[in-house]
């Protein structure tokens, strides 16, 4: 935890991931069904939808990502259909939490993508590159941000904003 | 504004210059604090090694060129004028011996007509033997600071910005054009290369709506802040990119300096920008005449900051030389700081207007006048010569302040690909029309009225037409007629300061034919240093012009490259240094290869373990034991790094049809077959296997080492080639990893963690190990009957484990990258990197065979091209045995050592299964010399190894072991 004088500026935690798979659309009859299976709509470029636990993330124009425990492969494989497909990828990624103010100034490190515009705020995502590794970041709250990093890089990425987290102090 | 007795008022600071103590006053520049303590010799030059002080007072400084720091803080080549000291600052003059003050290098001097200009091409010539010897003398001889041999303890970080708008230079211009934008609610980032913002304002008593310049320029910064904007200093935008993408340095410690709790010395910002604003100023011209680089020979701008600004007076007895009427302002201010204005020498013949007016009343002026010469005494300014109205009169000084005319910053203008236009008032470059979202104001756009540049600003940066009302003591500015060089000049007169250049050099390059300006910069270095000509190239390009007979413009003008000021190699390398030079990536097996001994390799960004070795064993012994325990009994390895994509859909065997050059569209629910794939090209770039795992669902590994090109050519693949089809690519290298089992136990080592009947060779199955839901995929590398075992990632730990310890129980364990490798050259398995080498089509790899011969796969039209169907002359793959010692890796196949190489060893290994060593090879038309001896010679490590070529296979020829 870094802080500066008695307030933290930003917090840097490393987890598994849990349960997230892949979903891939091949046509507007699969994003209804799943929809329906989902009981919302799937949501649009840049955005998530969803409660915790059961997190959507539009991740690629046609591939949107499912996070969490609270979605049952087997149902929504079911809805899909012959609409699209579904695959597990959540064992290859760890979950970064960064909190406190600095989160946005921390990502901007290694970077391409404006962290810092006001619009990125809470229920926006991105899939970018930091220090060359292919991330996704989720706005979870104003002062918090997740990243999910393929697990072989995480230390290294971790490290490395947790000492950028440090010079903000 | 400070002045002297203001300057007392700062705190002290202490200092070292070589190896004396000094006190400065904080806020101080290196510059500053040296002259206020009375040192003007700072430097020698770098060819005639030449006395050289303070010239200017900004990063445009060619003379006063310095190390500052120990160890690995030292950098070498620092301008005095662009450290701010702090306390414990230690600098030291350079390219100086035995001292600074006698310098044995100054003899050069005396030879100066023996090394005229080019005497580097007269002379360095011949045969290549020559240079041998001159390289010796030339790399003495060439630089001035030397660099640090030590690593730079500190850090330094890259980090992007976005903003609307970017403004350069926190001046006035720039300052106006940023608080409006700031307040008009646009995102601004504001950088200023100084410690402080004003500019001009720091050295001109002005003010600015009633309020003086200074504290007008600081109130504004801090609206600016105040408003959302972002203001750096200390921070140069040193280059400026395709797509207004503007990198600016920042400087976090100072040269030499210990960063603070960040550890960071400096930060790299990539600034992508709606909108840039120039406002980066201009730089002030010397004059040519003999022994204008003596030390109190300053500009007059600078002089006027000195005195203004740090509250040092560089000299008691000042003559100034103008061109135009900003020098007057100068002769003002020294004479406010107690100075005596000995002369104002002003190269027009008849200069007019109030400030002149009023400065005859104090100062002696002379019109029609020049300097010709100075002279020194101890190395410092003692008397000027001077022309005037054609006689020749003398003044003891010991100040010089040159006003010749104004530059204006173009670099990043030019930079951005924008074109420059010539202003013939002021015999300037200034910026014409842009190219990307680039505009230049105030000096740097050739504007000198202040009302005008802040009300131009203010509209530039989105703010509603508005006037200021600004109050010069001295009047409003005139525009800088820049000072004519003279036809002929007696002595040397420096144009190039930093590599001293002079115009004689440039006359004489012209004489010698040079006529270009490009070639005129190379042949004479004019231009080439680390402060790339900011005070030289309008100089030589007048003097060139005027050989040719042209005006300056048709002159020509070199290219304007970043950096625009000199860069430490550490802000280019970010974190990106030592072991982060990098990505690493590590396995998620990693601690439990620690607990086992591993040794590491780096493969890729990858760390793998390369073997165990046991307490006395060597990494080879280490590595030929444990393939020797995989043939014997058992072994486990981690292939977690394998390249896999999981291929969903209706039409995922299609879409595998088109990758894959063999047949695998047929492959039955629960069967996988080997495969490669082709470039466009035809050639070999990957292999792999392929898995049914479901109706319509496969499995496709392929290399660790090309799992990133691998993933870009399925893209490819899918969404350029076959867009139209209903397939998912999912890239699953890090969902997926895997342990492989091999050996003759392997099967039996399964079937009792599993309960289930282990799959048959290239058949797969899903079951259970530790609790975990793993898929076991029967295919076989090393050549005895093996499973490769996957699990998602986050629990793989626990099947690593029950694996581990069944087969340590069948007399097994872990092995590493080496014995893999052994493995798998006796058995002839090519790897990507070394025998696929991206030159081999399937038939010079052995694999002609299994090329699906209906097409219909990237590659297929690539490998019907002659040149690739016939195979004769093509590098095949063999095998070769050592028939003496160990063989070489990498070595060229020779008929005798020094001959024409027929091919090289791609991989060496020794023998698992008996004794002696093998290697795979590609061997020109390899496949049809099969028996003949041929030499394995390695001219670098001198080694020359007679071998046997033969099939590429060495151990079971028929299968025999790994299948059921």
């Amino acid at each position: 935890m870094i802080r500066k004088g008695r307030a933290t500026v930003t917090e840097v935690t490393l987890d598994e991931a849990g349960p997230i798979h892949a979903l891939e659309l091949w046509d507007a009859a699969g994003g209804d069904a799943i929809a329906a299976a989902l009981g919302h709509a799937l949501p649009a470029a840049g955005r998530s939808a969803g409660i915790e636990g059961r997190q959507v993330l539009r991740q690629q124009p046609l591939v949107w990502l499912l996070d969490g425990a609270g979605f049952d492969p087997a149902a929504i494989a079911l809805a899909l259909g012959p609409h699209g497909a579904l695959t597990a990828i959540g064992g290859g990624l760890m979950r970064a939490r960064l909190s406190g103010p600095g989160w946005r100034a921390v990502l901007m490190h290694d970077g391409v993508f404006d962290a810092e515009q006001a619009a990125f705020g809470p229920g926006c995502t991105a899939a970018t590159i930091i220090a060359h590794v292919a991330v996704t970041l989720h706005v979870i709250a104003e002062g918090q941000c997740e990243v999910l990093v393929p697990a072989s890089y995480a230390e290294p990425l971790v490290a490395g904003w947790r000492r950028v987290a440090a010079g903000l102090a | 504004m400070t002045g002297p007795a203001a300057r007392l008022t700062r705190p002290l600071v202490r200092f070292r210059f070589d190896g004396r103590a000094y006190e400065a006053r904080a806020g101080d520049t290196l510059a500053a604090a040296l002259l206020a303590n009375g040192v003007t010799l700072v430097a020698r030059s770098f060819k005639y090694h030449r006395p050289r002080g303070i010239m200017a007072a900004g990063v445009e400084e060619p003379s006063a060129l310095v190390t500052v720091g120990t160890g690995g803080r030292r950098e070498p080549n620092t301008r005095a004028t662009d450290v701010i000291v702090y306390d414990g600052l230690e600098a030291f003059s350079q390219n100086a011996w035995p001292s600074l003050d006698l310098d044995l290098g100054a003899v050069n001097g005396w030879l100066a007509r023996l090394i005229p200009a080019g005497f580097y091409y007269k002379t360095f010539f011949g045969p290549p033997r020559r240079w041998m010897i001159y390289e010796r003398f030339i790399r003495k001889a060439a630089g001035l600071g030397a660099p640090p041999v030590e690593p730079d303890p500190d850090g330094f970080a890259h980090r992007a910005a976005f903003c609307d708008l970017l403004v350069v230079g926190a001046g006035p211009a720039g300052l106006a054009a940023a608080l409006a934008a700031a307040e008009a609610g646009q995102r601004v980032m504001l950088v200023e290369q100084d410690a402080r913002v004003g500019g001009a304002l720091l050295r001109d008593p002005v003010t600015i709506d009633g309020m003086a310049g200074v504290p007008w320029a600081e109130a504004a910064a801090q609206r600016i802040r105040m408003a959302g904007g972002r203001v750096l200093l200390r921070a140069t935008a040193n280059g400026y990119w395709d797509g207004n993408l503007v990198t600016v340095v920042e400087r976090l410690a100072e040269p030499g300096q210990a960063p603070g709790a960040s550890r960071l010395a400096q930060r790299l910002w990539k600034v992508r920008c709606g909108r840039v604003l120039l406002a980066t100023g201009a730089i002030e011209r010397p004059l040519a005449f003999a022994g204008n680089d003596r030390p109190g020979v300053m500009l007059s701008q600078a002089v006027r900051g000195y005195v203004r600004r740090f509250g040092v007076v560089p000299g008691r007895r000042a003559v100034i030389a103008t061109s135009h009427d900003d020098g007057y302002r100068t002769a003002f201010a020294l004479a406010e700081a107690g100075a005596e204005v000995v002369a104002v020498l002003d190269g027009r013949a008849t200069p007019e207007g109030d400030l002149v007016e009023r400065a005859r009343a104090r100062f002696p002026v002379f019109a029609a006048a020049r300097p010709i010469a100075t002279r020194t005494s101890g190395h410092r300014l003692a008397g000027v010569t001077a022309e005037v109205a054609g006689r020749t009169q003398a003044f003891a000084a010991d100040l010089l302040a040159m006003a010749g005319g104004q530059t204006p910053v173009v670099h990043l203008h030019k930079q951005a690909g924008g074109e420059l236009d010539w202003d013939e008032v002021t015999q300037a470059f200034v910026p014409g029309p842009s190219r990307q979202g680039q505009r230049s104001l105030g000096a740097a756009a050739g504007r000198s009225v202040l009302a005008a540049i802040l009300a131009e600003a203010w509209e530039a940066g989105g703010g509603a037409a508005r006037d200021f009302a600004v109050e010069d003591p001295c009047g409003p500015a005139q525009p800088a007629a820049a000072a004519v060089i003279p036809a002929r000049l007696p002595g040397k007169a420096f144009v190039d300061f930093q590599n001293d250049v002079t115009l004689d050099d440039i006359d004489l390059a012209w004489r010698e034919g040079y006529r270009s300006v490009e070639h005129l910069k190379r042949y004479t270095t004019l231009g080439m240093a680390t402060d790339q000509g900011k005070t030289s190239n309008m100089a030589a390009l007048a003097r060139l012009a005027q050989a040719q007979g042209v005006a300056i413009p048709q002159a020509g003008l070199t290219t304007f490259r970043p950096p625009y000021t000199p860069t430490t190699l550490g802000a280019f390398a970010g974190p990106a240094v030592g072991d982060h030079a990098g990505p690493v990536r590590r396995l998620r097996l990693h601690a439990a290869h620690e607990a086992l001994g591993a040794i590491w390799l780096p493969s890729g960004y990858w760390f793998r373990p390369r073997a165990y070795p046991q307490p006395g064993e060597t990494p080879g012994e280490a590595s030929l034991r444990e393939a020797r325990m995989v043939r014997s009994r058992v072994g486990l390895v981690d292939v977690s790094t394998l390249a896999t994509f999981e291929i969903a859909g209706p039409d995922a065997a299609a879409l595998l049809e088109r990758v894959c050059a063999t047949t695998v569209g047929r492959l039955a629910v629960g069967r996988g077959r080997y495969t490669f794939m082709l470039r466009e090209d035809g050639l070999v770039f990957d292999d792999g296997t392929v898995w049914r795992i479901a109706e319509e669902r496969f499995l496709l590994t392929s290399s660790t080492g090309g799992a990133d090109r691998m993933a870009q050519h399925l893209s490819y693949v899918r969404n350029v080639l076959a867009p139209d089809l209903r397939v998912s690519v999912v890239n699953l290298q890090e969902h997926h990893c895997a342990a492989a089992l091999a050996g003759p136990r392997a099967t039996a080592v399964l079937e009792r963690l599993t309960g289930d009947a282990a799959p048959l060779h290239m058949h797969c199955h899903r079951t259970a190990i530790a609790g975990t839901a793993v898929l076991v995929l029967a295919a076989s590398y090393s050549g005895e009957r093996a499973f490769e075992v996957y699990a998602p990632g986050d629990r793989i730990a626990a099947v690593w484990a029950a694996l581990l310890a069944a087969a340590q129980e069948a007399g097994g364990g872990a092995y590493g990258l080496d014995a893999m490798d052994h493995l798998r050259v006796e058995k002839g398995h090519v790897v990507v990197g070394a025998e696929v080498d991206g030159r081999g089509t399937p038939a010079d790899l052995g694999l002609g065979g299994m090329v699906r011969k209906a097409g219909g796969f990237v590659g297929w039209q690539g490998l019907q091209r002659p040149v690739l169907a016939d195979p004769a002359g093509r590098r095949h793959l063999v095998g070769v045995e050592s028939l003496a010692g160990p063989l070489p890796e990498g070595a060229m196949l020779v008929g005798r050592a020094g001959d024409e190489p027929q091919g090289h060893v791609t991989t060496a290994a020794p023998r698992v299964a008996g004794e002696g060593w093998i290697g795979l090879a590609l061997l020109r038309d390899g496949a049809s010399r099969h028996g003949e001896t041929l030499h394995a010679w390695s001219a670098t490590r001198g080694l020359d190894v007679p071998v046997r070529i033969g099939p590429p296979l060495f151990y079971d020829p028929e299968g025999a072991r790994y299948r059921d």
